[in-house]
């Protein structure tokens, strides 16, 4: 080949070559900008559907919900959640989910807290992939067997009896919660439980020791003790926490941990605060209009005391369970007050 | 290089010029669809933020009637409503969060008021100062009396603003 063939030959090589890697990085970079719009896109339709959830949540109650979802993972804190690196706030609402959502589908539940007024509703968010077993031993099965019953059937869960714990089988489940209704809430949970699960990481077995009382009724107040899995065996996390009421236990179930759970009963214990400064004021003003014995039944004492109490909670819960079991006779008082109000014919408290 | 070959050089570079201009026009084309679209889901979402909005107003525990605990729907309770002003303005940044830039008021219709009633409760008031929407949603309400037992009828009133 002449010398002049050979460079004209490689010239256009060079060209061909030039020219490919330019339009190759042209799509490139439409694919990547694409790719990160689409994210972007599909981070935001997840915000709105949770945010329509959560609006959905303070509007109705007793409502479980199915909700097929891109397959990205939502992790949750107390006051805020992530789709993707995208944050949002939570808010008020009083939300129990765990710390990671990964599956396609997400189980949503709200139940109303009542103190013995509606306060506020609690959002529960699940998934299907994660386990709830729950543990109970002779004197504890009737409460254990409600609790399974009250929480929605469309989640994973399951009721054994400590006595045969060792049997439990490994169902590749991205994160396992034990729900001990077992012994002293102090004690540590038998390790048994883990003896399949030892090879999930410690951060996806976690467990709550839960005294809910002996009988076939979910006592009123009590305390629990998170627990964590710590190789084979289980580790205690400080400090003690209460529940109060049945929705409170339930978000004990659904939280990741004890950071979360409390956060979430303080933001209820505000709530309740302020629902409580409406009747009392309600109670006051009808208390000055009327005469006995309707006067009587709008004294606004337990109501205030309420007010002080929830004030109290928003500081200092969990403190003692004594507050709650205070909390749960003024709950009590006020019932009381409501039905005689109706007796006597006055104006209802609530 | 011989003047054939850059002749066809030149051709070559000309088809590459025309082929990237066709295919920037095409992906500006498909930008100001997909910016158009975007539009339209920022005015949905607003609209979905005053309908959420207008719901958490009218199903606020402090508000709503309710016998036994039992709730009554689209009722307010007289009494609760002379209570709740003052509660939601001395906590507005509480309730900034369920609100946000809105105006909630409740208005009563019927029957006719006397002179001197109140007949209007500003509940929650948090106007921007410069705001590009605003949306109304008006929502037939018995206003429920618990001491005599009656009930009148009332608009809740929520306009929600966007910055």
């Amino acid at each position: 080949m002449k010398k002049k063939g050979v460079v004209e030959l490689h010239f256009n090589w060079i060209f061909v070559l030039i020219a490919g890697a330019v339009i190759f990085a042209f799509f490139i970079t439409i694919v990547n900008k694409q790719r990160e719009f689409s994210e972007i896109k599909s981070s935001g339709t997840i915000i709105t559907n949770l945010e329509s959830i959560l609006t959905g949540a303070q509007v109705s109650t007793r409502t479980v919900n199915i909700i097929d979802m891109p397959k990205v993972d939502i992790g949750f804190e107390c006051n805020r959640y992530f789709i993707g690196s995208v944050p949002k706030q939570i808010k008020s609402n009083v939300v129990f989910a765990p710390g990671l959502l990964k599956g396609k589908t997400m189980i949503t539940w709200t139940t109303d807290w009542n103190t013995p007024y509606r306060v506020t509703n609690f959002l529960y968010i699940t998934d299907p992939q994660l386990r709830y077993i729950i543990v109970f031993d002779a004197s504890t099965e009737a409460v254990a067997k409600k609790v399974f019953d009250e929480l929605p059937k469309e989640i994973s869960k399951e009721v054994v009896d400590v006595a045969d714990i060792g049997d439990l089988v490994d169902k590749n489940n991205y994160k396992v919660k034990f729900v001990f209704m077992v012994n002293d809430v102090n004690n540590v949970p038998t390790a048994d439980a883990l003896s399949e699960l030892i090879d999930m990481a410690d951060k996806d077995v976690t467990a709550i020791n839960v005294d809910a009382g002996t009988s076939n009724v979910i006592q009123s107040t009590g305390e629990m003790r998170f627990f964590k899995k710590h190789g084979n065996g289980w580790m205690a996390v400080n400090p003690i926490t209460y529940y109060l009421k049945q929705e409170s236990l339930f978000g004990a179930i659904y939280a990741e941990d004890i950071e979360m759970y409390n956060c979430a009963m303080k933001k209820a214990f505000k709530k309740l605060g302020f629902v409580s400064k409406i009747y009392f004021e309600r109670s006051s003003s009808l208390e000055t209009y009327y005469g006995s014995p309707c006067s009587t039944q709008h004294d606004p004492t337990h109501l205030d005391s309420m007010i002080s109490y929830a004030d109290d909670q928003l500081e200092n819960f969990p403190d003692t369970l004594g507050d709650l079991e205070t909390m749960n006779s003024i709950i009590t008082n006020i019932k009381d007050q409501n039905h005689n109000a109706q007796l006597y014919s006055c104006a209802l408290i609530y | 290089m011989g003047k054939k070959s850059q002749i066809q050089m030149g051709e070559s570079i000309a088809i590459l010029f025309i082929f990237f201009v066709l295919l920037i026009f095409g992906f500006v084309f498909y930008m100001n669809i997909m910016k158009g679209s975007a539009k339209v889901e920022v005015e949905e979402n607003i609209q979905l933020k005053a309908v959420g909005i207008a719901q958490k107003a009218s199903f606020l525990p402090e508000l709503q009637c309710s016998e036994e605990n039992v709730r009554v729907e689209d009722c307010i309770d007289r009494h609760k409503l002379e209570a709740v002003h003052n509660l939601l303005s001395e906590n507005n940044i509480y309730y900034f969060d369920i609100f946000e830039f809105s105006n909630i008021s409740v208005r009563k219709v019927y029957p006719f008021p006397e002179v001197g009633e109140t007949i209007d409760w500003e509940l929650y008031d948090n106007v921007p100062g410069e705001f590009t929407s605003k949306l109304s949603t008006f929502i037939p309400v018995s206003l429920f009396n618990s001491t005599t037992k009656s009930y009148d009828f009332g608009i809740l009133a929520v306009e929600v603003y966007t910055k």
